[in-house]
C-alpha cells in the first residue's frame, strides 16, 4: 500500500495516524476471525476442541436435480458453499456464547415492552364464541353451608418470548406445590385470534358433517390434540390468547354420528405430565391417554377390541430432548427427558411413507433397540420425538381378521399411535398430513371404496381439526 | 452473495484484499485488475453459478462495439459507429427484455387479447439491472468521444464485474472509473476512509434495515382488511425506513469497498427524506440512476427544451421507464408515473405552494414519498387501494385500543428493539450526524478534536462488533434492490 501523507502537515500526519490505527484494529479483527473460524472448525473436527453445538444447521441453498446439466458439478459447489458458510457461522470463536448473550439482552430488551402490550391485550374484551355448556354447573355451588379451607391453588405466570410466522410463544412458571420448587415450560400457541378463526373452525366443521353425511356406513371419530391454549387453565393465564371457547364450541358443532374425545388439560400438573416442556408435541403419558381415548371410541363401536397397556420405556432417564420450541427460539437452557410406550404387538408389517418396505421389519422395534442400548443420537438439535416413530403409510395385522380397515388422516403426533391403533384392524391406511406434501386430488367416496374403509379418524393438533390452520388438514379430499 | 454475510465479511472480502494487494505490489494496477475481476465472479458466481454466462456475454459484447465505434469514429465511419451502438444497445436490452421482461409482457399479452401463451418461467439474472445498464453507458460515451474505449478486456471485464456495484448498485458510469481503472493508487486514508464507510453501511443495513424490514414483512402478510389504519402505516413506515437504510447501506458498503481499492464512486444518497419536494427528493435519491435516465434518456429526447406537449411526453416516458427499470410488475410502472405527475405538478405551480411554508412542504413530501411506497409495494390497483383505506380508517383497527391491533403489533416484531432502530432510522435519515461533525471540524481546524475522533472510531467497531452478532443470530437478512 502506498503511503500519500506530508509529514510536513501537522494536521495530516494525526489523520494519518489514526486512520493507522483504524485500520490496524481493522485488519486484526477480520483477520482474526478470517483464520480463528476455520482453525476452530477443524480442531473440532479433530476433536481437540469441544464446539457447542446449538442446532443452527446450515442447508444447501440449491439442490440440482440428478441428470440435468452440469447437477454433479453444480452440487459439489453448493455443497462447498454450505461447508463455508458453516465454518462462517457456527465455528466464529465464542459463537454459542456471543449469541446467548445477545439473545439475553435483546428478550430483557423487548421484556418490557412485551409485556406492556400483552398487559394491554389482556385488558381488552377478546370477542369470543358463546359456550352455553361453560358455567352450567356453577348456580349449585352456594348451596352448601361447609366453610372449606382453602386451598392451594396454583398460579402460573405466562411471558411472551418471541413468534414466528404461525405462532407466538410464552414462557410459563408455575409453583404445582405451595413453596415448591417453580416448574417452567414453554407454551405455543397460534398468533391469529379466536375472532379471526371462528369463522374458519364454522366451515371446518360443517365440511367434517357433511363428509360423514354422505357415506353414514363408515365410522368417524375426530381427535383434536388439545394443546395449552384450549383448556381453561391457559384462559385464566392469558386470556386474550385463549382458544378455549373456540375448541368446545367445534366440539359442539360435529354431527351426532361423528364420535369425538381428546386429551384432558385440566391443571398445570395435568400439562406438564402430558406434554413436553420444551416441545409442541404430547409425550409418552399423552399420547398413551390419546391412544387410549381412541381406542376406547372404538370399542363403542367394537366391543371386541382389548384396549393394550403399554409398557413406558424410560431409557434410564437419560435420553435429553431439546424440542422444537428449543429450536425455534434457539435456547438450550430446558430440555425434557425423552420416553417411549411399548404396547407389545403382535406382528405386523408396514410400508413407510416414502414408499420403501422394510420387509416386515418392524421399526418401532429397532428404535427401541438403539435407544436401550444407548445408541441414539445426542446432538442437541436432534428430535426424539420426530424421529423414534416412523411414518408408517399401510399397516396390515394378517392375523386380526376382523374384517375392518382404519384411514388415519394425521400430522405429527399420530406416529406413536399408528401402530396401536392399527393393532384393532386389519389394514390401516395413512393420510399424513403437510403442507409440503403433494397429494393427488381424492373424492372422499372414492377412496373410502377403494380401500374398503370401515372407520375414520382424524388424529392432528387441535388448531388443524377444529379451523384447518394450515388449509391442509382434510388434505385434498373433496 | 450479499456483503451482510458472515461468509463475506470473514472470508471473502480479507481474503480479497491480501490478494489484492500481494499482487498489485508485484504486477500493478493490471495485475489488481485481474484479482478485481476474479473475485468478481467468484462473488457473483456464489449466488448465479450459471448466469455469469449473461455477465460475460454482456462484457464481451460492450468491449467489442466500444472497440469498433472508437474504429468507426477514426475512420470517419459514422454508419459503422451507428451500427456498433444499435449493437450494443439491442444486445443489452434485448438481454432486459428476454430476462426480466419477457413473462410480464407474455402475461398482459395474454390478459389483453385472452390468448392463452405459455408464460415462461425465468429467473431473473442478479444484478442484471445494473451492469447492462453500465456497460451500455460505456458503449454511448464512447459513441459520445467522453471516453476512450478500453483495449484491455481484463481491465473492461473488471469494470462490468466489479463486485462492489455489481448487485444493487450505485449505477457506476465509466466515465467516473476510467482513470482509475488504467491507473490507482491506494493509500491508508482512502483504506480507512472506505472501511469505516462500509462499516456505516454494513450498519444500516443490519442494525436499521433488517429490523424494520422483519416488522415491514410480518405485516405485509396480512390483507389490508386485517392490519387496519395501525398496522397499515406501522407497516409502510417500517418498510419507507427500510428500503432507504438497505440501499442506502449497500450503496455505503459499495462506496467504502470502491474507496478501499482506490475507487472513488460518486454519492447515491443524499437525505432523500429531509426533502421539501418530490424533485428535490428525485435529485438525493438513488442518484446515480436518475441522473443515468437524465443523460441518457431525458437529454436525447430534447429533455425541457422543446414544445410543452412534447416536453410532458419526455417526462413521462423517462418515469415509465424508471419505474419499469425497477420491476417487471405495472405497480412499478404506476410508481413511476405517480411520480412523473407528481413532478409536473410540482413544475407547474406546486413548488411556488411549497415557498410559503416548509414544514407544510416537508411533510407533503413526506406524504407522497410514504405513498408512493405503498404503490411500489403492492401488486395490484387493487391492493393499492385497499391499502390506502386501511390507511386512512376504513377498517378500523385504530391503535392501542384494539385488541386485534395489539396482537397484531405483538406478532409483527414491534418490540423495544424495533422502537429503538426506528429512532435510530429518523435520526440517521437526517443530516444531524453530520452538521455535529462538520460543526466539530470547524472547532478543530480542519480535523475532529482527538477525543471525538476516538469516540467516533470506538462507536464504529462497536457497529461492526453489533452486526457480527446480529449476522451471527442468523437474523433476518433481505436485501431489497438485490432483485433490480
Amino acid at each position: 500500500m502506498y503511503m500519500c501523507y506530508n509529514p510536513n502537515k501537522k494536521v495530516e500526519k494525526v489523520v494519518y495516524l489514526r486512520n493507522k490505527i483504524f485500520v490496524s484494529v481493522f485488519c486484526v479483527f477480520i483477520l482474526g476471525v478470517m483464520i480463528s473460524a476455520p482453525l476452530n472448525a477443524v480442531l473440532t473436527h479433530l476433536e481437540i476442541v469441544k464446539t457447542a453445538n446449538v442446532g443452527n444447521v446450515i442447508e444447501v441453498e440449491k439442490v440440482y436435480e440428478e441428470g440435468t446439466f452440469g447437477a454433479p458439478l453444480f452440487n459439489a459447489i453448493e455443497e462447498g458453499k454450505r461447508s463455508v458458510a458453516d465454518v462462517y457461522t457456527n465455528y466464529i470463536p465464542f459463537y454459542v456464547n456471543i449469541t446467548t448473550a445477545a439473545k439475553s439482552v435483546e428478550y430483557t430488551l423487548n421484556k418490557s415492552f412485551a409485556a406492556y402490550l400483552l398487559e394491554k391485550g389482556n385488558e381488552l374484551v377478546v370477542l369470543t364464541p358463546v359456550d352455553p355448556g361453560e358455567n352450567e354447573d356453577s348456580s349449585d355451588a352456594t348451596t352448601d353451608t361447609v366453610i372449606e379451607v382453602p386451598k392451594y391453588i396454583p398460579q402460573g405466570k405466562a411471558e411472551y418470548i418471541d413468534d414466528d410466522s404461525f405462532y407466538r410463544y410464552y414462557k410459563v412458571a408455575v409453583q404445582l406445590e405451595e413453596n415448591g420448587p417453580t416448574e417452567e415450560f414453554y407454551a405455543r400457541v397460534p398468533e391469529k385470534s379466536q375472532a379471526e378463526l371462528y369463522e374458519k373452525m364454522e366451515l371446518q366443521a360443517a365440511k367434517i358433517n357433511d363428509f360423514a353425511s354422505r357415506m353414514p356406513e363408515v365410522n368417524w371419530y375426530v381427535f383434536p390434540v388439545t394443546c395449552f391454549e384450549d383448556s381453561e387453565v391457559f384462559k385464566d393465564l392469558v386470556p386474550s390468547e385463549s382458544k378455549y371457547n373456540i375448541f368446545h364450541s367445534f366440539l359442539d358443532k360435529l354431527d351426532d354420528g361423528i364420535q369425538y374425545d381428546f386429551v384432558k388439560i385440566d391443571s398445570y400438573e395435568d400439562k406438564l405430565t402430558k406434554y413436553y416442556r420444551t416441545d409442541h408435541h404430547w409425550n409418552v403419558y399423552g399420547y398413551t391417554e390419546g391412544y387410549t381415548r381412541i381406542a376406547s371410541m372404538f370399542k363403542e363401536n367394537y366391543p371386541d377390541i382389548e384396549i393394550r397397556v403399554p409398557e413406558i420405556n424410560t431409557f434410564n432417564n437419560e435420553v435429553k430432548m431439546y424440542g422444537s420450541i428449543d429450536l425455534a427460539l434457539s435456547d438450550y437452557t430446558m430440555y425434557d427427558i425423552f420416553a417411549a410406550a411399548d404396547f407389545s404387538l403382535p406382528k405386523h408389517t408396514s410400508i413407510r411413507e416414502d414408499n420403501v418396505s422394510y420387509g416386515g421389519k418392524n421399526t418401532t422395534e429397532q428404535s427401541f433397540f438403539i435407544y436401550k442400548n444407548g445408541g441414539y443420537n445426542t446432538e442437541k438439535s436432534y428430535n426424539h420425538y420426530m424421529q423414534f416413530y416412523r411414518i408408517n403409510r399401510e399397516l396390515t395385522y394378517p392375523e386380526n381378521n376382523t374384517g375392518r380397515n382404519l384411514l388415519i388422516i394425521g400430522d405429527s403426533y399420530c406416529p406413536p399411535l399408528l401402530e396401536p391403533l392399527a393393532s384393532h384392524f386389519d389394514k390401516t391406511y395413512v393420510r399424513y398430513v403437510d403442507n409440503n406434501f403433494e397429494m393427488p386430488e381424492y373424492k372422499y367416496e372414492d377412496l373410502i371404496n377403494e380401500y374398503g374403509i370401515t372407520d375414520v379418524v382424524l388424529v392432528q393438533i387441535s388448531s388443524r381439526v377444529y379451523c384447518d390452520y394450515f388449509n391442509d388438514s382434510l388434505l385434498k379430499l373433496n | 452473495m450479499v456483503f451482510s454475510y458472515l461468509p463475506f465479511v470473514f472470508a471473502f472480502l480479507p481474503l480479497f484484499f491480501l490478494s489484492y494487494y500481494a499482487v498489485g505490489h508485484f504486477f500493478g494496477t493490471k495485475g489488481k485488475n485481474v484479482v478485481l475481476f476474479v473475485f468478481s465472479l467468484i462473488f457473483y458466481a456464489w449466488g448465479e453459478p450459471v448466469y455469469i454466462v449473461m455477465m460475460i456475454y454482456s462484457t464481451i459484447l460492450d468491449y467489442t462495439c466500444g472497440i469498433m465505434i472508437e474504429k468507426g469514429e477514426k475512420e470517419g465511419n459514422i454508419t459503422k459507429k451507428r451500427i456498433f451502438l444499435g449493437v450494443s444497445l439491442a444486445g443489452n436490452l434485448g438481454l432486459l427484455a428476454i430476462f426480466k421482461y419477457l413473462m410480464m409482457m407474455v402475461t398482459t399479452l395474454n390478459s389483453l387479447t385472452g390468448l392463452a401463451i405459455p408464460v415462461p418461467e425465468i429467473i431473473l439474472p442478479i444484478g442484471i439491472s445494473f451492469y447492462t445498464f453500465q456497460t451500455m453507458s460505456y458503449s454511448i460515451d464512447v459513441y459520445r468521444g467522453k471516453v476512450k474505449a478500453q483495449r484491455n478486456i481484463v481491465n473492461f471485464g473488471a469494470y462490468v464485474a466489479m463486485f462492489p456495484q455489481l448487485i444493487a448498485g450505485p449505477v457506476v458510469r465509466y466515465e467516473t472509473v476510467e482513470r482509475e481503472l488504467n491507473q490507482r493508487t491506494e493509500s491508508i486514508d482512502d483504506f480507512a476512509v472506505g472501511a469505516r464507510r462500509f462499516i456505516i453501511g454494513l450498519g444500516k443495513k443490519t442494525l436499521i434495515a433488517n429490523i424494520m424490514a422483519q416488522t415491514a414483512d410480518a405485516l405485509f402478510k396480512y390483507a389490508p382488511s386485517s392490519l387496519g389504519m395501525v398496522g397499515s402505516w406501522v407497516a409502510i413506515i417500517a418498510y419507507t425506513f427500510q428500503i432507504f437504510f438497505d440501499f442506502s447501506g449497500y450503496s455505503d458498503m459499495a462506496i467504502g469497498m470502491g474507496r478501499m481499492m482506490g475507487f472513488h464512486y460518486l454519492e447515491n444518497f443524499n437525505y432523500p427524506y429531509i426533502a421539501r419536494s418530490v424533485t428535490d427528493f428525485w435529485r438525493r435519491w438513488h442518484i446515480s440512476m436518475s441522473t443515468f435516465f437524465r443523460d441518457y434518456l431525458y437529454i436525447p429526447l430534447g429533455g425541457s427544451r422543446v414544445s410543452k406537449p412534447r416536453w410532458l411526453i419526455n417526462i413521462f416516458i423517462v418515469w415509465f421507464a424508471t419505474g419499469l427499470w425497477h420491476g417487471a410488475s405495472w405497480n412499478f410502472v404506476i410508481w413511476g408515473l405517480y411520480f412523473g405527475l407528481l413532478l409536473v405538478l410540482e413544475k407547474f405551480f406546486m413548488l411556488k405552494l411549497f415557498e410559503h411554508s416548509k414544514v407544510f412542504s416537508h411533510i407533503l413530501t413526506l406524504f407522497f414519498i410514504v405513498f408512493g411506497w405503498v404503490i411500489f409495494t403492492q401488486e395490484s390497483v387493487g391492493g393499492i387501494l385497499e391499502y390506502i383505506k386501511a390507511m386512512f380508517g376504513a377498517y378500523g383497527r385504530f391503535g392501542i385500543g384494539d385488541t386485534n391491533a395489539v396482537l397484531l403489533m405483538q406478532h409483527s416484531d414491534v418490540n423495544t428493539i424495533f422502537i429503538i432502530a426506528l429512532c435510530a432510522a429518523i435520526l440517521f435519515s437526517t443530516p444531524i450526524a453530520k452538521i455535529i461533525k462538520e460543526k466539530l471540524v470547524a472547532k478543530g481546524n480542519g480535523q475532529l478534536p482527538t477525543v471525538a475522533a476516538v469516540a467516533y472510531d470506538i462507536g464504529v467497531f462497536a457497529v461492526l462488533f453489533l452486526c457480527t452478532i446480529q449476522l451471527a443470530l442468523g437474523a433476518y437478512n433481505p436485501f431489497i434492490y438485490f432483485r433490480f
